[in-house]
Order: structure tokens, then C-alpha cells, then sequence
């Protein structure tokens, strides 16, 4: 009797403030403006924010439990190996503005998103081969789309893609999300209303969401974003860095949260381009498999956990983050520190250290340059741990930060870089990452858009990520990513080096948040969640 | 103001002692060193300014960096000091087409945005380039771009002398042109540059650490004062770490007792 | 008196111009051009990927992009900036206004607060007040215009302050430079001799002679208000003129680039041009205003 009638208090006391429906404005910052409303456009991560906050899709992918659950569709069908998949759709859906949403909507959608023209985003990650989308009406609430070869994860994809009304286009189209972009001040915030005519309802048949409105502030400066939190101004922070997070964590422990090692991972690679603009004595070492692993034992992976992120982040050992629980391979371990073992495999490859530096066979010194993204304290510490780590082994490292776009230019363009440390955001689904794997991938950093595979390895990577790709099992694509992580643990083309933790901080004033790991970590649940006074 | 004087006095000549004898107070290791169990150690007799982020002697690192960056920037501050004497001198006293060539060339150069060509700089240097060669270009870069601001102040100020009643009076005393320049002009005019170097300091130094943003600034392990007062910016640092102010603290200092010794000595007869 | 008018504002113009094309061949010629965020996103197809670069190329050919700028800007077309995906007039409709009260109000005040402070320093050489000016001006130099907003930010000012603590020590530097060149002139010597009192010595006799000069100081307080603005908007979320030009720096948008290079060396040529006639209007010598 003791705990039930606090409980009831509390329960009662939640309801009532729920009486008023949509109360509460959400305030949380957007690091930047949003470059288009155009949910089929988007490529930036506010317009992403603003898609997930207004758009309504037919599967949506629960942050928290990472299982996919029906929206707009009330249910789903995958057949023909993963080419096709018939919908069928609530009743009663309607769009923001009041018009009915049926299958002609989804048709047009997904007609408009594979349209060449459009050159969408969204559309990219369905494309699966040459050929057009069909798409069939079967009834108002039932349709049909196949695709012209299998899409991997096909479910998990419709979770990017936002239902359009085919009767109005542009940034004033009506929405079928929670909420509706209301004003937008360029450089200052976007203010988005509660959407009346959401679907969606809670447990007692009150409509949701719960708030009345959320307004995005724009403010690139991480320092004042933190600011504001402390003074209330706003209620949530996202992919907070771990200075903050203890900072603010002495404040206000409750506040913040650790929700575990994140999907992405920082990781270190060499130029291996043939054509780069780089010595060839360099080319020589970077091309070596004992000494890319050599490297990797020499980094102190706990002292980064340590010392740059405060203990919020773990060794990674692939391309996968321990909390992708399924498709993590628990065989991998992360490489130790260990000088020895690293001086050990540089002497299998002709290295001698003399002193205090290491000479390859031919008597020259090693030194090489690491560049990365300048601004970015996190990295730029990681930076200056790794040239101390490889000091202790003789090798001499410059290490050089620039701005993104230079940065960038070198490492896809011109290939005129030693090495590079960037980190990589992850989804949860290997078919995320082809265009890394895939040696004719642009994003096969180390050596892209290779002709042919330069090494058997990649070769055999190439064959395991196209059968991930059209299986439609999943413990058979399981069973191909395993393989392929073990690949490149061996191989080392990527050095990884840490999985951060997906921190955040939330105001005691917000309810019913559950902080994920899977982007949007905090307001992933927005519909439900509440604003106290 | 005398006290004050010997106080500025005293304080530059610390500051340059230290600068002499920094090498052999502080290796290279004292200042690159990451004592990894020692981060963000408040100030003990081990580290007596604390260590920071990774572990390294603050102090040590002050001491370097203020090393560097003020010599480097006095360096710079005298050369766009210099060349703003030359084309500010050269304008306001030649006048004519010369001054409004000069005009139009040092308007056009304030307005440049500057930021790419260092980006091209930037982007032509080998990314190899040793520590002491990255920051050395930065704050060469930064003296030859700085002088055009300044240079219309000494415009100005020439021109005003060159109308006064003393020059005047000179010139119908019979006075050659380089004569009065250099004996009636330049002198009334080295305040006004004196102003410009002292401005000009303190400016180079946050410019260096602005530029390093861009990736010319200085490389690690060398430390530089632009790029210790960068981490000011940050405010959660500010709040639970304030000795992390004494970069701020040293180059006000400096700059404060240069300026007093220099207006000091200019208000002696 | 037209004549000069004519004479200034083609000057303002033609290197306002100049600047732009040289600007757009700095950002063309650049590290960066024509590249973005999306190059690295693993998720796009080729084609996709092909589009983003065109798009962000545009303006490859300077020449020609710049041929094309003019025209449009005979016709009020600024451009479309790719990386914010919105028209350049209304970007800078938007922004000018939030920068220009800033540059105006913080630099005049930063300018007044200078002044105050080398009368002081003038007037009191020997006092506390002297020496304490002296250091607050150098702590102010020294310490970065991001920190300097960080401490508006804290106290809940305006950013204009900020501004105008970014100008005052320059504005301070060089008053007092030439104020106290001024007040060691033969005349004023003579009025002190003369037994006339402090404030008319000041007013009469030091100020009055070196106006001009300090008419200077508006231009020079532009320049470092505008170049202030840049981070005290970012950090303070101003969306001004200075937060658009770190975006676009970053973005190399040439279109914005070469609009906000124009529009800034407009303005600050244009108050330099002014001060240079008040100067030539002071002290009439031999060679007239540009």
C-alpha cells in the first residue's frame, strides 16, 4: 500500500498535466540549418532531424529495442527474395492538412524518390541494380513495390523514407510525422507545431504526441549549446563529448546519460592509392600487412578511452561496435598495446630500430604525416597520443589538421595524404556499408574505386559483401559479415581504434525519454514524450 | 608612474630572461611529454601550473609557447609595422598619384578574403613540414598581410604633419624633402607605429591560433600561445580549471609592460 | 563638391568589383573547391555523388562565373548558394541588417569608449586610472573576440558589446598615440605657459588640430568590427553577415563568397573613402582625395 499510493500520485499527477492535449514546447539545438525540407533531399543531419521530427513512413525501426515496427503500414510482406513487398496501410491516415493518405501517396513517393532527376538520397540505398521501380495500387490501403534485384535489409530502408502527398510538393507540402515546420528563421531556429491529425495514440486513446511544439535552435558552439542546457533554456542534448558529459555530470548527475559504446568507431587508415602522390619508399611501407598491424599494436586503445573520452568509449576490433549485438562478431578482440609485438612484426618486414628510430631495410627513417578534421579536440588528442605511442616504437609522425573541405579534397581527390584518422557513423545493417567494403567503393578509403581488386583479400571481401547483399537470410548474411570482419581484422586496411559511447543529456523536465543508441538517440520516441512545468 | 615603470621594467626583463634560458629550463620532452596518469592536475609542486588534457607540464608548455609565438610575432609586428611606415610614409608625404595608387592598393588588399590564399599555402606546403617552419611561415604570412590597416593610419598622420605650421616653417627655412622627412616627420609619426607594433602583437598571436583552425598554425607537440589560448574557448575548462588563463595572464603582461615602457620612454624629452 | 562625390563612390565600386574577382580566383584556386561533407557519405551512389560535385562546382570557369555575376547583379540576381541552397539576396536581405547594427553600434561604441579612455590616460598620466586602462586594454587585445563573446554570452549582454570590446583597444591605441602627440606640440605648450585651464587645452588646442585624424579611426573601427563579428555571431547565434561568411568559407561557396567580398569591401572602402575626405578636407595640401 506504501508504494502504490505514491505510485498512483505520480501516475495521476502525469495524467493531469496530460489533460491540456499538446502541452509543452521541446527546445534542443540543431548544429546547424537545415539545408532542405525536402525529405527525398536530405543529406545533412538537421534536415535529417527535421524529417524524422515531420514525416511519417510506413516502418519505422524502434531506436530502443532495434526491431523494425509498423507505421503507417499496419503490416508487410517481403517476397521474391527480398525484390518485393506489398503494404497495406491504416485506416483512416490523413495528412497534415486534412487530406486522405493512401496507397497513391506511397506509389507517388516512391516513383518521385527513384526518379533519376531527382537524384535522391533516399533512393540511393534501394538501388540495388539497373532497372526501374514498379509500383502497383492493389487498393486505396494495399500496394505493391518491386524492385529490379534484391535489397538487403529492404524493411529496415523504409525507415528513410518519408510518404509525400502526390497533390502538393514543396517545403509547405502537408506532413504525416507528429509534427509540422511552422516557421523557420535562417540562422535561428525552426519552430515546428503539433500535427493534429496524427495517427498515432497512446495506450488510453489520447492522441499523441504529447507536446505542443518543438523549436530547434540553431548554434554550432557545443560550449554554449551547454550553456544553455544548464540554464534550462533547453531540454535535451545529443551526441554529447565526453568533456561535457563529466562537466555536467557533476552538476547534475541525473541528467546525463551513457547509453554504452555507439555504432561508429574512429578509425586510422593508410594511402594506398598507387597513384598518389606519395614516395614510393612511403607507398612501400604503407602496402605492408605487418606493418599496418604493427601500428595497430603499437596505439595504447585503453589510454585513448582514458584520456581523450574520460572512460566513455571501448577498443573497437572491427567495423561493427559491440552494441550491434546481432551483427557484432564476438570472435574479434581488439588489438593490445604492445611495443614489443609491434617491434616483432616491423622486424619480420625488415625494420631495425636504432636508437631512437626505426629504419626500414633500405636505412630510412620512417616518418610519415596523419591528417584529420582541425576543430575537433577529440581527435586532434587522439592525434597527439598515437605520434607519442609511435615515438616509443622510433617512428617519427607529423601530425597535420585541416579544415573539412581541404581535408576532404585529399583523401578522395587528389590522394595526397600519408594516413588519415576520421571517424565513420555506422547504421545498424552491414548493406549500410558497401561502398566501403566493395573495392570499387568510393568510400573504400585506403584504395577507392578500384578497376579490379588489388589483393586477394579484397577480392574475397568483394564476393562476401554481394552475397550479404542477395541473401535473404539472415544468419547466411550473418555468417558472410563474420567472415568479412575477420578479413579486416587480419588485413588491417583500417585501424580501428574506439567505439565512443552515445552520451546525452536530458532535463529532469523531460519525460519518458529512453536515450538509444541508434540515432535520434534522445527524442527517437518525440510523440510521447512530455514537458513538466 | 615610476613605480609603475620599473614594475613594467622588471617584468620585460623576466620575460626575455626566460625566453633565453627556456632551453635549458625545459626539454622538448618537458613540454611533449604525456604524463597520461596526470591529466588535468590541478597546480602542485611537481607541476606548477598543472598539466592539461594529456597529461603535459602547462607551465612548460607556457613557457615555450610564449617563447615562440612572441618572438615570432614581434618579428611579424615589425615587418607589417615597417611596411606600413614605408607605404603610409611614402603616400601621405609624396601625395598625388602616389598616395591614390597607394589608397586604392591598400584598400583592395584590406578587402581581399586572405583566408584562401593561406589555404593555398597550406594546401602547396608539404604536410611534413617540421613544427618550427609551420608556425615561422604562419606569422611570416601574417606580417606581410598585416601591414595595410595600418598603413592608412600612417597616411593620415603624415599627411596632417605635412600640413602643420612647424613643417611649414621649415620648408620656408629652406629644409631639403629627405631632411624634413627624416627629422620632423618620422619622429611625430613613430607614436603612432609604436601604437600600430603594440596592437599589432597581442593581434598575431590570436591570429596564429585562429589560423591553426585552418591547419597553419603549429603542429603538436610544439606549443604556441595562440594555441593555449584557443583552449579558452572552452567553457566548461574556464570554469573548473582556471589556471588554464595564465596564456591570457602572461601575454597581457607582456603586452601591458611593453606599451608602458614605450609610452614612457616616448614621454621623455 | 559633386565632382569628389562622383570620384569616390566609382572608386568604392571599381575596387569593391576588383576585390570580388580577385576573391572569387582565391576560392576557386583554393584547396576544397567543388568538394563537400556528402563525399564521404558511404551511402550514395555514384550518380548521386556526380550530381553533388557538379553542383557544388558550379562557378568552375571564374571567368565566366564572374562574367555571369555581373550580369546577374545588373538584373538584382546575386546567385544561388549551393551548400545552403537558398538565393543570395535573400541570405544577405536577411543577415545585413543583424551585422550592420552590430558593426554600427558596437563599433561606435567601442570608438567613444576609446576616446574616454585616452582622454583619461591624457588628462591623468600619473594616476591609477592610467595604468589601469592601459592593462584593460591589453587584456582586452589579448584575450580572443570567441572568448570575449563566451563572456557576453555568460552575462546575458548584448553582442554588441562584444564588438565593442574588440574595437575599444584599438580605438585606445591609437587615440592615444595621436593625442599625445598632439599635446606635446609647441602650441599647446605655449597655452599651458599662457596659464589656460586643462579642459580648454584639451578641447581647443589638442583635439581640435588632429580631428581629421581622429575621423580615421571610424574606418580603422569598421574593419576590425566586421572582422569581429565573425566569431562573436557564431558563438553568440547571430545570423548575420559574419556567421554566413565562416559558413560559406567552410562550404567554399563561391556565390556568397563573391557577394559578401563585394558587399564588405564596399562598406569598408566606403567608410575609408569618407575618412580620407575628411582628412583631405582638414589639412588641404598638394594631391587631392583619391
Amino acid at each position: 500500500m506504501k508504494r502504490i499510493v505514491p505510485a498512483i500520485v505520480c501516475q495521476a499527477a502525469l495524467a493531469l498535466s496530460l489533460c491540456a492535449q499538446g502541452t509543452g514546447e521541446l527546445h534542443f539545438c540543431l548544429r546547424a540549418d537545415p539545408k532542405t525540407f525536402d525529405p527525398q533531399l536530405v543529406e545533412d543531419e538537421p534536415s535529417e532531424t527535421v524529417r524524422y521530427l515531420t514525416g511519417g513512413v510506413l516502418i519505422r525501426l524502434n531506436r530502443s529495442t532495434q526491431k523494425l515496427e509498423p507505421e503507417l503500414a499496419s503490416s508487410w510482406r517481403i517476397s521474391e527474395n527480398g525484390r518485393r513487398i506489398d503494404f497495406h496501410l491504416r485506416p483512416g491516415l490523413q495528412f497534415s492538412d486534412g487530406s486522405a493518405l493512401t496507397a497513391d501517396d506511397v506509389a507517388w513517393t516512391i516513383k518521385r524518390v527513384f526518379d533519376p532527376a531527382l537524384h535522391s538520397p533516399v533512393g540511393d540505398v534501394f538501388r540495388s541494380g539497373p532497372g526501374d521501380v514498379e509500383t502497383r495500387v492493389i487498393a486505396p490501403d494495399a500496394v505493391t513495390v518491386r524492385f529490379p534485384a534484391p535489397v538487403s535489409a529492404l524493411a529496415l530502408q523504409f525507415d528513410q523514407l518519408t510518404i509525400q502527398s502526390h497533390r502538393a510538393a514543396g517545403d509547405q507540402a502537408p506532413v504525416a510525422g507528429p509534427f509540422v515546420v511552422a516557421e523557420y528563421k535562417p540562422g535561428n531556429y525552426v519552430l515546428l507545431r503539433r500535427n493534429n491529425r496524427y495517427w498515432k495514440r497512446d495506450a488510453n486513446g489520447r492522441q499523441l504526441p504529447y507536446l505542443a511544439g518543438i523549436r530547434l535552435d540553431i548554434q554550432q558552439n557545443r560550449d554554449v549549446e551547454s550553456l544553455w542546457f544548464r540554464r534550462g533554456e533547453i531540454h535535451l542534448i545529443g551526441k554529447l563529448d565526453p568533456e561535457l558529459y563529466e562537466a555536467l555530470a557533476r552538476e547534475s548527475p541525473a541528467s546525463v546519460h551513457d547509453a554504452g559504446p555507439s555504432l561508429d568507431w574512429v578509425q586510422l587508415w593508410f594511402n594506398q592509392v598507387s597513384a598518389a602522390p606519395i614516395s614510393a619508399v612511403r607507398k612501400g611501407w604503407f602496402a605492408s600487412t605487418a606493418f599496418r598491424r604493427a601500428i595497430s599494436y603499437a596505439i595504447n586503445r585503453e589510454d585513448i578511452c582514458r584520456v581523450v573520452y574520460h572512460g566513455h568509449a571501448k577498443p573497437a576490433a572491427g567495423p561493427v561496435s559491440v552494441s550491434n549485438r546481432f551483427w557484432f562478431n564476438a570472435a574479434l578482440k581488439p588489438d593490445e598495446h604492445s611495443p614489443s609485438r609491434a617491434l616483432e612484426l616491423l622486424a619480420s618486414d625488415g625494420f631495425r630500430k636504432r636508437g631512437d628510430t626505426l629504419f626500414d631495410r633500405a636505412g630510412t627513417a620512417v616518418e610519415f604525416s596523419i591528417v584529420t578534421n582541425s576543430g575537433n579536440r577529440l581527435h586532434e588528442r587522439i592525434l597527439a597520443m598515437i605520434q607519442q605511442d609511435l615515438a616509443a616504437i622510433g617512428i617519427r609522425v607529423h601530425t597535420v589538421t585541416l579544415d573539412f573541405p581541404s581535408l576532404i579534397e585529399r583523401i578522395t581527390r587528389t590522394y595526397d595524404y600519408d594516413a588519415c584518422l576520421l571517424p565513420l557513423m555506422a547504421g545498424l545493417d552491414p548493406s549500410d556499408q558497401m561502398n566501403v567494403w566493395l573495392s570499387s567503393g568510393a568510400e573504400h578509403q585506403w584504395n577507392p574505386r578500384q578497376a579490379k581488386p588489388a589483393t586477394p583479400w579484397e577480392a574475397e571481401v568483394d564476393a562476401l559483401m554481394r552475397t550479404q547483399a542477395s541473401a535473404s537470410d539472415d544468419e547466411a548474411r550473418k555468417a558472410a559479415w563474420d567472415r568479412v570482419q575477420q578479413i579486416v581484422h587480419e588485413q588491417v586496411p583500417f585501424i580501428f581504434l574506439v567505439n565512443p559511447d552515445a552520451m546525452c543529456a536530458i532535463s529532469p523536465k523531460l519525460r519518458n525519454g529512453a536515450p538509444a543508441l541508434v540515432w535520434p538517440q534522445v527524442f527517437w520516441n518525440v510523440e510521447r514524450l512530455v514537458i513538466t512545468p | 608612474m615610476t613605480r609603475a615603470f620599473t614594475a613594467a621594467a622588471w617584468l620585460v626583463l623576466l620575460f626575455t630572461a626566460l625566453a633565453c634560458v627556456a632551453p635549458v629550463l625545459f626539454t622538448r620532452s618537458s613540454y611533449s611529454e604525456q604524463q597520461r596518469d596526470f591529466i588535468n592536475t590541478a597546480p602542485c609542486a611537481r607541476f606548477p601550473l598543472g598539466t592539461d588534457d594529456l597529461g603535459r607540464d602547462r607551465l612548460a608548455r607556457l613557457v615555450y609557447g610564449a617563447r615562440t609565438s612572441l618572438l615570432l610575432a614581434c618579428v611579424a609586428a615589425l615587418l607589417a609595422t615597417a611596411a606600413a611606415a614605408l607605404v603610409g610614409g611614402a603616400a601621405g608625404w609624396l601625395g598625388g598619384r602616389i598616395e591614390k595608387t597607394a589608397l586604392w592598393g591598400t584598400d583592395l588588399f584590406v578587402s581581399l578574403p586572405w583566408l584562401f590564399l593561406l589555404l593555398t599555402v597550406r594546401a602547396l606546403l608539404p604536410l611534413d613540414v617540421s613544427a618550427g617552419a609551420s608556425v615561422a611561415i604562419t606569422f611570416l604570412l601574417l606580417g606581410l598581410l598585416g601591414w595595410a590597416a595600418p598603413a592608412r593610419v600612417v597616411r593620415s598622420r603624415v599627411r596632417s604633419l605635412v600640413a602643420s605650421d612647424f613643417v611649414l616653417q621649415a620648408r620656408a627655412c629652406g629644409l631639403s624633402g629627405t631632411r624634413l622627412f627624416l627629422r620632423h616627420i618620422l619622429p611625430n609619426v613613430r607614436p603612432v607605429l609604436l601604437a600600430q607594433f603594440f596592437v599589432s602583437l597581442p593581434l598575431f598571436v590570436l591570429s596564429e591560433a585562429n589560423l591553426g583552425v585552418l591547419g597553419l598554425g603549429v603542429s603538436e607537440p610544439l606549443p604556441s600561445l595562440g594555441s593555449l589560448l584557443r583552449e579558452l574557448q572552452n567553457y566548461s575548462m574556464l570554469s573548473s580549471r582556471p589556471w588554464a588563463l595564465a596564456p591570457a595572464i602572461l601575454l597581457t603582461s607582456v603586452v601591458a609592460s611593453l606599451y608602458a615602457l614605450a609610452t614612457r620612454t616616448e614621454a621623455q624629452p | 563638391m559633386l565632382g569628389v562625390l562622383a570620384r569616390g563612390l566609382s572608386r568604392i565600386v571599381l575596387i569593391s568589383l576588383l576585390a570580388g574577382l580577385i576573391g572569387s580566383v582565391f576560392v576557386r584556386l583554393g584547396p576544397g573547391f567543388g568538394v563537400s561533407a556528402e563525399d564521404l557519405d558511404p551511402r550514395l551512389s555514384d550518380a548521386t555523388r556526380a550530381e553533388i560535385q557538379r553542383r557544388n562546382s558550379a562557378g568552375k570557369d571564374v571567368a565566366a562565373y564572374y562574367g555571369q555575376w555581373l550580369c546577374g547583379l545588373a538584373h538584382g540576381d546575386l546567385g544561388f548558394s549551393p551548400s545552403l541552397k537558398r538565393p543570395v539576396t535573400d541570405l544577405l536581405r536577411e543577415r545585413a541588417g543583424v551585422t550592420a547594427t552590430e558593426v554600427a553600434a558596437g563599433g561606435a561604441a567601442g570608438i567613444a569608449a576609446g576616446f574616454l579612455l585616452a582622454v583619461v590616460i591624457l588628462a591623468c598620466p600619473r594616476a591609477v586610472a592610467s595604468l589601469l586602462c592601459g592593462l584593460g586594454s591589453s587584456l582586452a587585445l589579448s584575450l580572443p573576440a570567441a572568448v570575449i563573446a563566451l563572456i557576453c554570452l555568460w552575462l546575458d549582454a548584448n553582442p554588441l558589446w562584444a564588438v565593442a570590446a574588440a574595437v575599444t583597444p584599438h580605438a585606445l591605441q591609437y587615440l592615444t598615440g595621436v593625442l599625445s602627440a598632439s599635446a606635446m606640440s609647441d602650441h599647446v605648450l605655449a597655452a599651458r605657459a599662457r596659464g589656460l585651464g586643462r579642459s580648454r587645452i584639451l578641447f581647443r588646442h589638442v583635439l581640435t588640430p588632429v580631428a581629421g585624424e581622429l575621423a580615421a579611426v571610424a574606418g580603422m573601427a569598421v574593419s576590425i568590427a566586421l572582422g569581429a563579428s565573425i566569431p562573436i555571431e557564431a558563438i553568440c547565434s547571430r545570423a548575420g553577415i559574419g556567421q554566413l561568411v565562416w559558413q560559406a568559407a567552410l562550404a567554399r561557396d563561391l556565390p556568397v563568397l563573391v557577394n559578401v567580398t563585394v558587399l564588405l569591401a564596399i562598406v569598408t572602402i566606403g567608410a575609408n573613402t569618407l575618412t580620407d575626405m575628411v582628412i583631405a578636407a582638414r589639412n588641404p595640401v598638394r594631391g587631392s582625395l583619391p
